[in-house]
């Protein structure tokens, strides 16, 4: 068991192999992977900006702020 | 739908950053007054289970067989009291263990109140938002998102370590329990809180008289718990969409809608308001004759300055591709072009939930009644007003 993460707030951590691998099935056939993800969800992104995905993304992404 | 990409990016977030991610503001089940925490399992044939009460693990006792339900009377957790007991757990092998226990007790011995308590908390486990039983991993999974898999967060071991929480016994339940319930409850249970607290009173006075519990329910008792169960889950449903962060979300499920006005005609001839909302995605799941309520502004407003309700008339897709839903009744006649709206399948209402379990009551025990004895009913039909006829004839706005 690892060290309770809520007291560790703002600490940019990396990803866990699992969710990794999680994130990887579901961006799967998308032009995104999980690292590009991590990127476009709070910088401009030219090449993804009308994608779904993208938008699902930003949208989970600030509504967990 | 997009509901998966919108929850990656939730896990995503927990996990760099080491936060809980709240997926619902309030707890999504009522209030719970005194609970017991009770892990079971069967071990050889024989149900093993630890109980535990709060108040700094002063009561935590392992026992197996039947001493279980003593060790629960001796806590004074039985139906005898006023206020209900609730079962809290984080595992689905518990209830259905203590269950086994509680059927296989002897009737009317002296633990009954026990074995009656059990068997009402295996009853009301079936109802969505229930207080009468708090499995604690499937109030965190739809309370949180954590920093992992889905798979993951089936396992209470996960959301202790996400809370911080040492404790692997059935203590540690209960302070994982502690975190859920310190959240404010869900607005819009109050259905299910009555039914709680109305079973309950129920299954007291049953203890008074003659066991009734260890029977199989009438017919007519079980289509009205049936037709109970049903109502749990739509009033459950529809009481989530009242926290803003629940919404949020259900855009990407599409059982929340958003759009812009774009058409009314004012109030129309027959004083029918209609209007009609251009929507951008097209996964929304409100179809045509639905019932709607909304508001004016966007899916995470919280004090909604207007409330809408009305009518799905119809469905189209716009040139521009959008999704165009023609709304109708009302107040609908209010929106005025290029207001934003959100909008969501109309909540049950109380009233007619009652009504209609009473009604459906009385047709299964009148021995007379279409329902009981397999006979369709007859219509009864009689010549309807012209005016009325007019009144509902569809509108046709092209050639009023």
């Amino acid at each position: 068991m690892t060290a309770p993460h809520w007291r560790e707030q703002n600490v940019n951590r990396p990803v866990p192999p699992a969710l990794r691998a999680y994130a990887e099935r579901l961006l799967a056939g998308t032009d995104l992977d999980t690292d590009t993800a991590l990127v476009v969800v709070t910088e401009p992104a030219p090449d993804h900006e009308d994608s779904a995905v993208l938008s699902a993304l930003r949208d989970g992404w600030d509504g967990a702020r | 739908m997009s509901v998966e990409w919108y929850d990656l990016a939730q896990r995503l977030y927990a996990a760099t950053h080491g936060l809980l991610v709240p997926r619902l503001d309030a707890r999504p089940f009522g209030k719970v007054s005194q609970p017991v925490a009770v892990r079971a399992h069967v071990s050889k044939g024989t149900v093993v289970a630890t109980i535990a009460l709060p108040g700094q693990g002063r009561h935590r006792t392992t026992a197996s067989g039947p001493l279980i339900l003593d060790t629960l009377a001796a806590y004074g957790v039985s139906l005898s009291d006023q206020r209900h007991w609730s079962l809290v757990t984080d595992d689905h092998a518990t209830l259905p263990a203590l269950h086994r226990l509680a059927r296989e007790s002897q009737p009317d011995g002296p633990v009954e109140h026990v074995a009656a308590l059990i068997e009402w908390w295996a009853d009301r486990a079936d109802y969505p938002g229930t207080a009468a039983v708090v499995n604690v991993v499937d109030e965190c999974r739809a309370r949180w998102v954590a920093g992992t898999t889905p798979d993951a967060e089936t396992s209470a071991a996960t959301w202790r370590t996400w809370h911080g929480i040492g404790d692997e016994s059935v203590t540690g339940v209960l302070a994982l329990f502690a975190r859920l319930h310190s959240a404010p409850t869900l607005h819009g249970l109050g259905p299910i809180q009555s039914d709680d607290a109305h079973a309950w009173t129920k299954a007291r006075e049953a203890l008074t008289g003659p066991s009734t519990w260890r029977t199989r329910d009438p017919l007519g008792a079980a289509a009205v718990g049936l037709r109970a169960r049903c109502d749990a889950v739509e009033v459950h449903a529809a009481a989530l969409l009242n926290d803003a962060r629940y919404r949020r979300r259900a855009v990407h499920t599409g059982h929340v809608v958003h759009g812009v006005v774009t058409w009314t005609p004012g109030k129309t001839a027959k004083g029918i308001g209609l209007a009609e909302v251009a929507c951008t995605r097209l996964d929304a799941r409100l179809r045509p004759q639905d019932t709607i309520a909304g508001w004016i502004g966007h899916p995470s407003t919280i004090a909604p300055p207007m409330r809408l309700w009305g009518l799905v008339q119809s469905t189209s897709r716009g040139t521009d591709g959008s999704l165009r839903l023609r709304l109708s009744n009302g107040n609908i006649r209010a929106l005025k072009p290029g207001q934003p709206v959100t909008l969501t399948a109309a909540p049950p209402s109380e009233g007619v939930i009652k009504a209609g379990r009473e009604r459906y009551g009385r047709l299964y025990s009148r021995r007379t009644s279409w329902l009981t004895t397999g006979r369709t009913p007859t219509p009864h039909r009689r010549d309807v007003p012209l005016d009325v006829l007019i009144a509902g004839a569809p509108i046709d706005e092209e050639n009023p």
